[in-house]
């Protein structure tokens, strides 16, 4: 018999299908259909409140929408199982907006989680010089052994980038990832996710940070009151004419 | 009027689906703790200290004093005698029952609450969907480590507060009735038996599983804010105490019927 998923092309890893989530009864995304082709970059933008988080956790497998579903890689990710949704789990990297490292773990622990679920065969050496390596990556000059509290929220959001990243993933959810970040942390932020964008991973970022989707994005999503306003190539969407999308673009860009 | 009714009957099944769901995966990934030990193991061991070790002192203080206050108030009686039947009261009530229950109420108050307010406190601050990102159920990596550990120091709880509610009776008893107190303890020592460790060991372990399964799942039940924590943690201990005191009376039953 066919898998009824087979049809979803898997050069497309990410498809949104009609996706509703709501609370309190009220709709925070009101049924989507997105698609997020393999290797490109999709800014997804909107206003405070728009949705923009829930579509990046939904579309991660992180929330589970009331109606319609996600598809990744061909898989509606609601019909998993524990193990294959843990797999994909495994080849993604989820940057938070507030970094959400762990709190009662140090530096060091919160991303030697994610090597040792990928690498349950490396020692303890094997992760201190990945850690190692991936602080110097970033140009973070703090002692792994910090607990989060002890540092500041943009070095919080850079170790969260690297929690993300350090098993390197073939795609990226980042939730607005320069929020709280000074410049030069940003400006490592960028250097970090242009690295992804190059070796050819598919990224979603949610922000309303103009530079960083110019800079970044050759996709994008506009987001409106949880309904897309539009989406495509993002030189296309934003030069568009449609006087009901115009306005939206000002506000946001 | 009708549909509110409905309404409220499918959210409670809704709910209960959910509750059924979620400690029958507790329990599963708890048989399983071995495939993540080397990332649970810490958490165990840090839940055991916090809830076997710190309240060894809380413990020890109130299973002393309620031990000796047995006596005390058991001195009043007019034909108070210290004999083998004191000696089986006393082994049967502090065993069996008020050590059990005693140290389940400590350890609601202390750990349950603890576990339900740390886990919650992690929802809101979307700690839980970081594990998810990373691959890792936290269900296995927080609930797990903290079922096992809240069970195992339930255990030994309870036998450090069954020595320590006998220790209290045996030292006021030799006070009043000016007795040495090795002789008491050789004495109450021949009124034990196995059963009644048995009892107060498989008592305790039940308790330790209904009070960490209870705070865990009001922990990860809150539903993302930070006013949900206060709430669910007072919910839990509520639970987590009638549960105890409910489980406690179907063992007593079970133990009736069985013996009958």
């Amino acid at each position: 018999m066919n898998n009824p998923d087979d049809k979803h092309d898997k050069n497309v890893p990410v498809i949104l299908e009609d996706l509703t989530l709501r609370f309190n009864g009220r709709a925070a995304l009101d049924s989507i259909n997105l698609e997020f082709p393999e290797g490109t970059c999709t800014a997804v933008i909107g206003g405070s409140g728009s949705g923009k988080s829930l579509i990046l956790k939904c579309a991660a497998g992180l929330k589970f929408p009331d109606e319609g579903r996600v598809i990744f890689k061909g898989t509606a990710i609601s019909s998993m199982g524990e193990k294959q949704y843990q797999r994909m789990q495994a080849g993604t990297g989820f940057h938070f907006q507030d970094a959400a490292l762990w709190a009662n773990k140090s530096l060091a622990e919160n991303l030697s989680m994610p090597l040792l679920t990928a690498h349950p065969e490396y020692t303890d050496k094997d992760l201190k010089d990945r850690i190692a390596e991936s602080f110097a990556s970033v140009g973070l000059n703090l002692d792994p052994g910090l607990r989060p509290a002890g540092v500041s929220m943009g070095q919080q959001k850079l170790v969260s980038f690297l929690r993300a990243t350090i098993t390197r993933p073939e795609i990226l959810f980042l939730d607005d990832p320069l929020s709280f970040m000074d410049h030069a942390g940003s400006r490592q932020l960028m250097a970090g996710i242009k690295e992804f964008r190059d070796a050819g991973a598919t990224i979603i970022i949610a922000t309303h940070n103009r530079d960083l989707s110019e800079k970044m994005a050759d996709r994008v999503a506009v987001l409106s009151e949880g309904r897309l306003a539009a989406a495509g190539g993002y030189q296309e969407v934003l030069s568009s004419q449609d006087p009901a999308l115009m306005p939206l673009l000002r506000e946001l860009l | 009027m009708v549909e509110a009714i409905g309404r409220r009957i499918r959210q409670s099944l809704r709910q209960l689906s959910y509750a059924a769901g979620f400690h029958f995966f507790l329990f599963k990934e708890t048989l399983n703790f071995s495939r993540h030990k080397r990332i649970g193991l810490r958490v165990l061991i840090l839940q055991i200290l916090f809830t076997g070790v710190e309240a060894l002192s809380i413990i020890s203080l109130l299973s002393l004093g309620i031990g000796a206050v047995i006596i005390i108030q058991g001195a009043q009686l007019p034909d108070f005698i210290l004999g083998d039947q004191l000696y089986r009261i006393l082994i049967v009530v502090i065993t069996r029952e008020l050590g059990p229950l005693l140290t389940a109420f400590v350890i609601i108050a202390r750990s349950g609450s603890a576990i339900t307010t740390e886990l919650g406190n992690m929802v809101v601050s979307h700690e839980m969907e970081a594990y998810l990102s990373v691959g890792i159920h936290p269900v296995s990596q927080l609930g797990v480590p903290r079922l096992i550990g809240v069970s195992l120091s339930m255990v030994l709880l309870t036998m450090y507060s069954n020595v320590f509610g006998l220790l209290g009776s045996l030292i006021v008893s030799s006070i009043i009735t000016r007795s040495r107190l090795t002789d008491l303890i050789s004495a109450l020592f021949s009124n034990f038996y196995m059963v009644d460790i048995v009892a107060s060991v498989v008592k305790s372990f039940i308790f330790g599983i209904i009070i960490a399964a209870t705070s865990v799942y009001y922990g990860f039940s809150v539903g993302g804010a930070v006013t949900e924590v206060p709430v669910k943690t007072i919910r839990s201990i509520g639970v987590s105490i009638t549960l105890c005191i409910l489980a406690d009376g179907m063992i007593i039953l079970l133990t009736v019927l069985l013996i009958s």
